[in-house]
């Protein structure tokens, strides 16, 4: 993976916080909303991190790789341009759909984990990558449901998918623990099965539990659980990247450095 | 003067009072920001978008904080978001304040004023219009016309929204150097400080984004009436959009990148101009996200 291989910590870099990521200590890569860039109009902060030699990593959230349709070929050409005007090392986006019948879901919804919904995804994935200029990494999702009748884990499913696209993935971790909170899911089971190696980076969110549910908000602090969860991670794998995503209700700088510093400690000491 | 405490010591008014005094409800509403952003409590973008450190009002000295505060909750473009505090219940709250210690004109006393000028002008035109029809003295006439000139004047004056009290109050002000907050209410984000040739924007000193600092760019024309002071007139397109909204063919987030004008003198109105890019992010509610 080239650069991959030590992208280091970092943070999702978001208008609102521009300047509080240029000036955060440590920060070694950010990952930008792929939709919200235009390739000809980058943001001023955008071009100074490049030019400081940060890698500046697009993550896609349109895709809907998991639809029945067919892949939106111009979005994934948004998601090329965008990843050659950074000069990215790979893009991402997640396993999931966010459209059909001509409908958006406004939201990440789960595919059913049958072979069928598999081999759509697969030929979707395959799509993708034979209109993207870089390698593509794809996440897991924290999911609201499960389909009835799914016939592989998550792991599995994810397994699969590699093995048939070749392709990364994307873990994030705080989406695992919302699976386990609200789905009952065995995160442990879960890292066991993917392709570790196959990893290019980590995502870690925070969220809050309302009445015995976990909501991954990415406005709230990161929860130890979600830590504990890396930790586990790390100490299979040593992970080319973890990422902070903050999305909303953005804490003071010294705060979000904290949160980094947690990230790095945890690395560390499971290492 | 100290940034958002009174100084009964020298002057019986805040900073934001002073910011009024010197430039109107804008002012007033861009030293509530200021003081804001400077104590960690707001944080400013390269493209001038201000955000709530904390979703909570905590450490808001002030009704006019507090109301910003809550108003940059979710992200606000910075002319905007001054905007909107310069026309907030708050602000208004303040403007009393300063009417019942007699250093604004009252809306009453204005309107008062206002149509004495009305009336000058047409006792000037019916004076003019009696020569011609009613062959009236031309001496008189012109007499009347003079005073008719001068009670307009005097009349303008008294329609003033900054009345004597309120002058002289603002003058015993000294602002120092490294009084920001003080420099902000005197000469406002998009006044210019410093001597020439080294002058520099007030958004400069405080060490805006030229491209933040952009969004406070001034209109040419005085639209404002000079009637309440400073208001800012903004017009900014957002690029907001959720997990599936956006296409690839949504073409992102531009930013603004216009220069400022200059003036640091009392009221006057301001126009900012900008465009934002919010994040999609990610899904986030219940227990879906990404």
């Amino acid at each position: 993976m080239g650069v991959l291989d030590k992208l280091g910590v970092g943070i999702g870099w978001r208008p609102e916080i521009d300047l509080t990521v240029e000036r955060l200590p440590g920060v070694d890569f950010v990952e930008v909303v792929a939709e919200n860039l235009h390739v000809e109009h980058l943001p001023e902060s955008i071009v100074l991190l490049r030019e400081r030699g940060v890698p500046v990593l697009p993550h896609a959230v349109s895709l809907s790789l998991g639809s029945a349709d067919p892949v939106d070929v111009h979005r994934v050409e948004h998601l090329g341009a965008v990843a050659e005007a950074l000069g990215a090392p790979l893009v991402s986006d997640h396993v999931c759909f966010v459209r059909a019948g001509g409908l958006d879901s406004g939201h990440l919804m789960p595919v059913p984990r049958t072979r069928d919904a598999l081999d759509v995804l697969v030929a979707n994935v395959k799509t993708a990558q034979a209109n993207l200029p870089v390698p593509l990494a794809l996440e897991n999702i924290a999911a609201l449901l499960e389909w009835p009748d799914g016939e592989l884990t998550e792991g599995q499913f994810l397994a699969e998918l590699v093995e048939r696209t070749d392709c990364h993935l994307l873990i994030d971790v705080a989406n695992l623990h919302a699976n386990a909170r609200n789905l009952g899911t065995d995160p442990n089971r879960f890292l066991d099965e993917i392709p570790l190696e196959r990893l290019a980076y980590v995502h870690v969110a925070g969220g809050v539990e309302h009445d015995g549910v976990y909501h991954d908000t990415h406005a709230h602090a990161v929860r130890p659980e979600v830590l504990e969860l890396l930790g586990e991670l790390r100490s299979r794998v040593d992970p080319p990247g973890v990422l902070l995503e903050r999305d909303d209700n953005y804490p003071s700088d010294s705060e979000l450095a904290r949160e980094l510093a947690a990230i790095r400690e945890v690395l560390a000491r499971h290492a | 003067m100290t940034s958002g405490t009174r100084t009964p010591g020298r002057t019986g008014v805040s900073p934001e009072e002073f910011g009024y005094l010197s430039g109107g409800p804008g002012r007033a509403a861009e030293v509530a920001v200021v003081r804001l952003l400077e104590a960690g409590l707001l944080r400013i973008s390269r493209e001038g978008v201000v955000s709530a450190v904390a979703a909570t009002a905590a450490g808001a000295a002030t009704p006019l904080e507090a109301y910003a505060l809550g108003a940059a909750r979710t992200g606000r473009m910075l002319g905007e978001l001054i905007k909107s505090t310069a026309t907030s219940d708050a602000l208004a709250a303040l403007k009393q304040h300063l009417v019942d210690r007699g250093f604004l004109a009252s809306a009453g006393r204005r309107k008062f004023w206002g149509a004495v000028r009305t009336l000058t002008l047409v006792g000037a035109f019916v004076a003019m219009a009696s020569v011609a029809v009613f062959h009236f003295n031309v001496g008189y006439a012109i007499l009347l016309l003079l005073l008719a000139l001068v009670v307009r004047w005097f009349a303008g004056r008294m329609r003033r929204p900054v009345r004597r009290a309120g002058r002289r109050e603002a003058a015993r002000i000294t602002v120092m150097s490294n009084d920001r907050l003080g420099i902000v209410a005197q000469h406002g984000l998009a006044g210019r400080i410093g001597q020439f040739p080294q002058q520099y924007y007030v958004w400069e000193m405080l060490g805006i984004a030229p491209s933040a600092g952009a969004t406070l760019r001034r209109g040419k024309r005085r639209t404002a009436r000079q009637n309440d002071g400073a208001y800012y007139a903004s017009s900014c397109n957002s690029c907001s959009s959720c997990s599936s909204g956006c296409g690839a063919d949504n073409s992102g987030c531009g930013s603004s990148g216009s220069s400022c004008g200059s003036s640091d003198s009392g009221s006057s109105d301001s126009g900012s101009s900008c465009s934002s890019g919010s994040s999609c992010g990610s899904s986030c509610g219940g227990g879906g996200g990404d």
